[in-house]
C-alpha cells in the first residue's frame, strides 16, 4: 500500500512518544515510591532492581497503548498525499473514473517526533529518580522507625549474657567455654538473608544458659542427691549432663540434704506468684511482640509445674525433689522494674544465690524493652 | 459522482492557460496574482483588489473584462455617491401616449464585471446597496427583484492609505469577497519591461480572448472538480480554528469554509487536476481568510496582521484530523 511507509513512521512515532510517556511516569512513581518507602519503612533502597526493571515494563506497555491512538488509515492516506503534493489524486480510492489519472509516486510523510515534547518532562523525572536511588541512607535515617531486632543484635545479647556469667562466674569455666563455642559456631552458620534457623539455635542456647543458670542456684543444692532426676526432666541430654556436672561441682558434698535455705520460704512473701527464672520477655523472635492466652493446663507437657513434696522418702534414707523448670506463664510483674542486682520482686526467694545472680537474661530483656523509643517511660 | 477525465479537463485547462497568458502579456510581472484572479473568477467569487495608487488594480479588471468579453462597468466611488446610482431607479417616464409611469432605469450594477473603483470613499449607505447584489446576485427594488446578468463580479479596489474621508467597509461586505489580494509593487526589471514596451502606460489589445461558452464550461467544470473529504475536513477544522487562535476576536464565518473549498477547486482546474489537493487550500487561504478575520487590540499592539494569524492556523492545524 503506498500509505504503509507513513504508517510505519507513525507507528514508530507512536511507540517512541508511549515509551517516553511510559518512561516518565514510571520512573515518576518509582522515584515517588522509593523516597516513601526510604522515609517510611528502611532508608536503604534495596528495592532499586525491582523499581527499575519495572521502567522498562512501563515503558514497553505505555508504546503498545499509544500505537493504539494512531490515526487511522484515512488520516495515514491524508498525510501521504500531502508529503506527496499529489492534488488529491491519492484521495481517489473508490471514485468512478480515478483509474484514468495516473498517481504520482507516493512519498512517506515526514512525521515529527512526538516523544519530543516530553522530555522537559524526563528532566525532572531523571533527577528524582537519581535522588530517590542514590540519596545517602543516613538522609532518610532519622524519619525511619528503628529497625526490627536482626540476628546480630540477638547474639549479642546472648555475648553480653556470657560476659555477665564469666564476671560474676556462674557457671564453670568450662561450661561457659562450651557455650561460648556454640555460640560462635551458631555465629558461624548464620546466614544474614534467613536467619531463621540461627535465630532458633540462638533461642535454644539461650534456654540452655537459662537453665544453667537457674540450675545454679542454691536451690539446686538441694536435689544435688538425686542428679538423675533432674537430669530426667531436661529435654537435653546434653544440657542434663552439665547440669550434672554442676551439681555435683556446686555441691561438692557439702549440700544442705534437704535443709531449707534461711530465706528459701520468707522470700520476698509472694511465692505463690514466683517467677522460676525461665524469663519472661515481652519480645519474640526478632523482638516481636508476643501474645499470651490462656494459661496452658500443661497436658502433653514435658516439663509438669508441679515439684514433688520434699519429705524424707524411704525412711529418711534420701530426699527427693522433683523441682523443674517452670513453664509457669510470665505475668507482668516478671517485667516490673527492679532494683540493679537485687532479686527480682516476685521471684522465688533463692537466697544466697538470687541476691548474687541478676539474670543477664534479664537484664538484656529489660535493656532492650527500654532502649525502644515507644517503651520509653 | 464520476471523476472528470483527462479529456474533459483538457480543453477547459488550455483555454484557462491562453486566458492567463493575454492577462500575463497585457500586465507585466504579477503572474500569481493573476492565478488568483482567474481563480476567483472561476469560483464566482468577488474580489478585492487592495494596494497603493497607480499598481495596475484597474487596469487589472480591465483587462480581465476585455480578455473575458463581458459587459463590464466602472463606478468611481465618491462620498456622495447614492446607492440608486449604483443598482438604479424608478423614474416618471412619459410614453409615447402621453400617458406617465414609473419606469426603472438600471444602475451599472446591471453587468458582468463591476469594477467599484475606491469603494471605501463610498458612505456606508451606499456601500450596503452592494449586500444584495454581491450576495444574491439581484436587486430589489419597490418591491421588485430584478436578477443580474451571469456572470456577474464585483471587483473593488481600495487604497490602504489616505484614509482620511473614506469608510471602512462593513464586516458584512467584506465576507461577500471571495478574496481579499494584495496588490504590490513590482520589481525593478517589470518596471523597466513597462516602460519599454508601453507607450503612455497603454496596454496592448489582448491576443486571446475567452468566449462566453467557453466561461461557462469552465464554471460547469470547476463545479465537478472533486474535493476529497480528507481536504473537505482540514477546511472545516481550518476555518474553525480560527475561532480559537490568538488575538483574534471574531474568528471566519461558514461562507469562508464554502469560499476555501471553491477556490480550490479552481486552482485545481486551473492546474489540470481532477481532485483538490491540500496545497490548493494553502494557496488560497491568505486571500480567503485574511479580510475575514477580526483581530482584536493585542493584534494592532504586537503588530500582528491576519495573514500572521492565517499562517498560524495553517501550520497548527494537521492535515490528517478527525
Amino acid at each position: 500500500m503506498e500509505i504503509d511507509p507513513t504508517r510505519e513512521r507513525l507507528v514508530r512515532a507512536f511507540a517512541t512518544e508511549g515509551a517516553v510517556m511510559g518512561l516518565v511516569w514510571s520512573g515518576g512513581f518509582a522515584a515517588a515510591a522509593s523516597l516513601a518507602l526510604r522515609a517510611l519503612v528502611h532508608p536503604a533502597p534495596a528495592w532499586t532492581p525491582t523499581l527499575l526493571a519495572a521502567l522498562p515494563v512501563a515503558a514497553a506497555v505505555g508504546a503498545l497503548l499509544n500505537v493504539r491512538r494512531m490515526p487511522s488509515r484515512a488520516a495515514c492516506a491524508a498525510m501521504t498525499e500531502d508529503a506527496t503534493h499529489a492534488g488529491g489524486r491519492l484521495l481517489l480510492d473508490g471514485i468512478p473514473g480515478a483509474e484514468a489519472w495516473q498517481r504520482p509516486e507516493p512519498v512517506a510523510a515526514v512525521v515529527p517526533s512526538r516523544a519530543r515534547r516530553h522530555i522537559p518532562k524526563a528532566i525532572p523525572v531523571l533527577a528524582a529518580l537519581a535522588f530517590a536511588f542514590m540519596a545517602p541512607a543516613e538522609w532518610f535515617a532519622a524519619a525511619t522507625p528503628p529497625p526490627k531486632q536482626t540476628f546480630p543484635d540477638v547474639t549479642s545479647d546472648l555475648r553480653n549474657t556470657l560476659d555477665d556469667i564469666r564476671e560474676e562466674d556462674l557457671l564453670a569455666p568450662e561450661t561457659v567455654e562450651e557455650l561460648a563455642e556454640e555460640l560462635k559456631r551458631i555465629e558461624a552458620s548464620a546466614d544474614p538473608a534467613d536467619p531463621g534457623a540461627a535465630l532458633d539455635s540462638a533461642d535454644r542456647l539461650r534456654e540452655r544458659m537459662a537453665t544453667l543458670l537457674e540450675l545454679n542456684d542454691a536451690n539446686l543444692k538441694r536435689v544435688a542427691k538425686n542428679p538423675d532426676a533432674l537430669a530426667s526432666i531436661a529435654a537435653d541430654p546434653a544440657a542434663a549432663e552439665e547440669l550434672k556436672k554442676m551439681l555435683e561441682e556446686s555441691c561438692a558434698g557439702n549440700c544442705p540434704n534437704g535443709e531449707e535455705s534461711p530465706g528459701e520460704e520468707a522470700g520476698t512473701g509472694e511465692g505463690e506468684e514466683a517467677q522460676t527464672g525461665s524469663g519472661s520477655p515481652e519480645r519474640g523472635r526478632g523482638d516481636a511482640p508476643m501474645a499470651w492466652g490462656e494459661q496452658s493446663n500443661m497436658d502433653g507437657a514435658t516439663y509438669k509445674d508441679n515439684s514433688n513434696e520434699l519429705k524424707p522418702r524411704n525412711g529418711g534414707e534420701e530426699e527427693k525433689t522433683g523441682e523443674s523448670i517452670s513453664t509457669e506463664d510470665p505475668t507482668a510483674k516478671s517485667l516490673a522494674p527492679r532494683r540493679a542486682g537485687g532479686p527480682a520482686p516476685g521471684g522465688r526467694s533463692t537466697g544466697r544465690s538470687l541476691n548474687r545472680t541478676v539474670s543477664p537474661r534479664h537484664r538484656g530483656t529489660v535493656r532492650r524493652f527500654f532502649d525502644t523509643e515507644r517503651k520509653k517511660p | 459522482m464520476t471523476l472528470l477525465s483527462p479529456e474533459e479537463i483538457a480543453p477547459v485547462k488550455a483555454d484557462l492557460d491562453r486566458t492567463l497568458a493575454a492577462l500575463d502579456a497585457m500586465l507585466l510581472g504579477r503572474p500569481e496574482l493573476h492565478r488568483l484572479v482567474l481563480a476567483g473568477v472561476l469560483a464566482r467569487g468577488h474580489i478585492l483588489l487592495e494596494g497603493l495608487p497607480g499598481l495596475g488594480k484597474t487596469a487589472l479588471v480591465t483587462a480581465l473584462s476585455r480578455i473575458l468579453e463581458l459587459d463590464a462597468k466602472r463606478i468611481q466611488f465618491t462620498p456622495d455617491l447614492m446607492p440608486s446610482d449604483i443598482v438604479g431607479s424608478h423614474i416618471l417616464e412619459t410614453k409615447n401616449d402621453g400617458s406617465r409611469e414609473m419606469t426603472f432605469r438600471p444602475g451599472p450594477v446591471f453587468c458582468n464585471i463591476l469594477l467599484a473603483d475606491e469603494i471605501n470613499r463610498a458612505s456606508p449607505k451606499t456601500q450596503s446597496a452592494l449586500l444584495e447584489t454581491m450576495q444574491e446576485r439581484s436587486v430589489t427594488l419597490m418591491g421588485v427583484t430584478r436578477a443580474l446578468p451571469d456572470p456577474f463580479f464585483v471587483l473593488a479596489s481600495q487604497n490602504p492609505i489616505e484614509l482620511e474621508g473614506t469608510y471602512p467597509l462593513p464586516e458584512a461586505q467584506t465576507d461577500r469577497f471571495l478574496f481579499r489580494l494584495h496588490v504590490s509593487s513590482p520589481d525593478a526589471a517589470t518596471l523597466t519591461a513597462i516602460i519599454m514596451s508601453r507607450s503612455q502606460g497603454r496596454m496592448p489589445d489582448p491576443g486571446f480572448t475567452l468566449p462566453a461558452d467557453a466561461l461557462r464550461r469552465a464554471f460547469a467544470t470547476v463545479e465537478r472538480v472533486f474535493l476529497p473529504e480528507a481536504v473537505a475536513s482540514w477546511i472545516g477544522r481550518l476555518v474553525a480554528a480560527t475561532h480559537g487562535a490568538g488575538r483574534v476576536k471574531y474568528g471566519a464565518s461558514p461562507r469562508a469554509a464554502i469560499a476555501l473549498a471553491e477556490s480550490a477547486r479552481a486552482l485545481a482546474l486551473l492546474d489540470g487536476r481532477p481532485s483538490v489537493g491540500f496545497d490548493d487550500v494553502r494557496a488560497v487561504a491568505d486571500p480567503v481568510l485574511n479580510h475575514r478575520l477580526v483581530l482584536d487590540y493585542r493584534a494592532s499592539l504586537d503588530g500582528v496582521t491576519a495573514s500572521d494569524v492565517v499562517r498560524e492556523v495553517l501550520a497548527s492545524v494537521p492535515v490528517a484530523g478527525e
